[in-house]
């Protein structure tokens, strides 16, 4: 097995899967907390657009959903605060256009995409440059955690008492979504954009159904992701599955099992 | 005595419709005011005024001296605010003692500093405590707590005391109380409570929109406008401890 270790492509797939692991369960607990799960899921989808443009304008795809990703979520954040509509209502709207956009461009321009890559990820295609990106991606994560949790456990807890204790609210929340949008696009390469929510959400859910601090919360949601990153890439190099779908698999199961079970017990440990 | 708090004829719209029109008080330094008024007449509007939460588009605000935008953060953390009944977020695992820290800062972390700002309201036993897994009344005072723990000069309680029983009550007001007499903290009270209002407050501001009247408690409880705007005979009990 370690033999395998001597191909550049493998080591990259498992270090691409160690940066994911180290930093995605940890986003995930502020991503619950912020309730913008949906948004993660929304700004995934831009990929199809970003995919496009990538491809005409002969970018590397990585390179360019680190652009288009993070304006995406402005958009959207500035289209939330400039109308009254309801979230879900613009989330769906915003999926669907930016993911029409992206194939309409591709039609008419008679390129190409690599559609299965973008929905399910290719580990095995993973670059050097795609592992800087992550890596620098997971870093600017970890120090934008550290500053915000104060800030953010206090808007999750009541946004208006935040406001009026002084917590700069819409300044925090518009840096956290670009924050998030940049995790999202580094992880479509490796996962697609369909597992991507799954891998950034489920350990966090997971976490949320069976801890009571906040502490709790961010430790329970890593050793979650770990495991199911583990599992999920043990079952693909065992079965024909892609990786990123094996993963969002073992993380549903995961969820089910201790979802269907927290609420029997009284009380909780972590 | 300086005026921690006045609003000189201050007008909201909010959807087209004057929710504020020409309202003006004051709150200064030892002072008690309870804001009074029946439902939707404005109360609430004013405090979020007042903090900045909304804008206004007649008159003017000063906040500790300032305008409520040109409040800095450490002015902030002088206003000491407790919004109506806390609708609060009950779905994340969160600890009493870490939402203290997140509200509080560093200078807060230990434990014993925490103990000592849940003792202030009678609610150390809380510190370990899921966020989740209180009552109402309980974060209240877990929040009134906080916002005593940095010392503010300024109170704004928008109905403090909402479904917390009569006991508790009392207890909340006899600390608001405290605080006014021994540091001279100064506070405006939204208050549905007329025993309360009676009991606690230095003067009653009466608004409906409009300001209606203001007084002491006994002169403003007493005038027949009173009857009109609650819509029955305003009676006040007195509660003994």
């Amino acid at each position: 097995m370690l033999d395998w270790l001597a191909f550049d492509f493998v080591r990259n797939a498992l270090l691409a899967t160690v940066l994911l692991a180290a930093f995605y369960p940890l986003m995930g607990v502020y991503v619950v907390g912020q309730r913008v799960a949906y948004f993660g899921d929304a700004v995934a989808h831009s990929a199809f657009a970003g995919a496009a443009l990538a491809a005409i304008l002969g970018w590397q795809m990585g390179a360019m959903l680190l652009i288009t990703a993070p304006l995406f979520a402005l958009l959207i954040a500035w289209f939330q605060w400039r109308t009254n509509l309801p979230t879900d209502v613009l989330l769906v709207v915003a999926i669907t256009s930016v993911s029409a956009a992206g194939i309409a461009l591709v039609s008419l321009l008679e390129t190409s995409l690599p559609l299965s890559a973008l929905l399910f990820g290719d580990l095995l295609a993973i670059e050097r440059s795609d592992l800087w990106r992550l890596l620098a991606v997971d870093c600017l994560g970890a120090a934008m955690l550290l500053g915000f949790t104060r800030p953010l456990i206090r808007i999750g807890f009541h946004r208006e008492l935040a406001q009026a204790q002084g917590v700069p609210v819409r300044a925090v929340e518009t840096l956290f979504l670009v924050g998030l949008a940049l995790v999202v696009a580094v992880g479509i390469r490796a996962v697609g954009i369909l597992p991507v929510s799954a891998l950034l959400v489920l350990p966090a859910a997971t976490a949320r159904a069976i801890s009571r601090s906040f502490r709790g919360m961010l430790l329970v949601s890593a050793i979650t992701g770990w495991l199911c990153l583990l599992a999920g890439f043990g079952l693909a190099l065992w079965q024909p599955i892609p990786p990123g779908a094996a993963v969002a698999l073992v993380a549903t199961t995961g969820f089910l099992l201790t979802a269907g079970i927290a609420p029997l017990r009284k009380e909780r440990v972590w | 005595m300086m005026n921690l708090l006045e609003v000189w004829e201050l007008g909201v719209s909010l959807g087209g419709r004057w929710v504020l029109d020409g309202v003006s008080l004051s709150v200064s330094e030892g002072e008690l005011v309870a804001l009074i008024g029946p439902n939707g007449a404005g109360k609430t509007t004013l405090l979020r005024a007042v903090l900045g939460l909304i804008p206004y588009q007649r008159g003017e605000v000063r906040v500790l001296g300032k305008p409520p935008t040109k409040l800095t953060p450490a002015d902030r953390a002088r206003i000491g605010y407790v919004p109506q009944a806390l609708q609060f977020d009950r779905t994340m695992p969160l600890l009493v003692s870490e939402l203290l820290q997140a509200m509080l800062g560093e200078a807060f972390s230990r434990r014993v500093v925490l103990q000592h700002v849940l003792q202030a309201v009678d609610a150390e036993h809380l510190l370990d405590k899921e966020v989740r897994a209180l009552s109402g009344g309980e974060l209240q005072r877990v929040v009134v707590a906080a916002a005593l723990a940095l010392e503010p000069r300024l109170l704004l309680l928008d109905e403090p005391a909402t479904g917390i029983d009569m006991g508790v009550r009392l207890q909340f007001y006899d600390l608001i109380e405290e605080q006014r007499q021994q540091r001279g903290v100064g506070g405006l009270v939204v208050s549905h409570d007329l025993s309360i209002v009676s009991r606690y407050a230095t003067r009653v501001v009466c608004i409906h929109h409009r300001l209606i009247c203001t007084g002491t408690p006994q002169e403003v409880l007493q005038m027949p406008i009173m009857e009109e705007l609650y819509g029955h005979p305003v009676s006040v009990y007195h509660h003994e401890h």
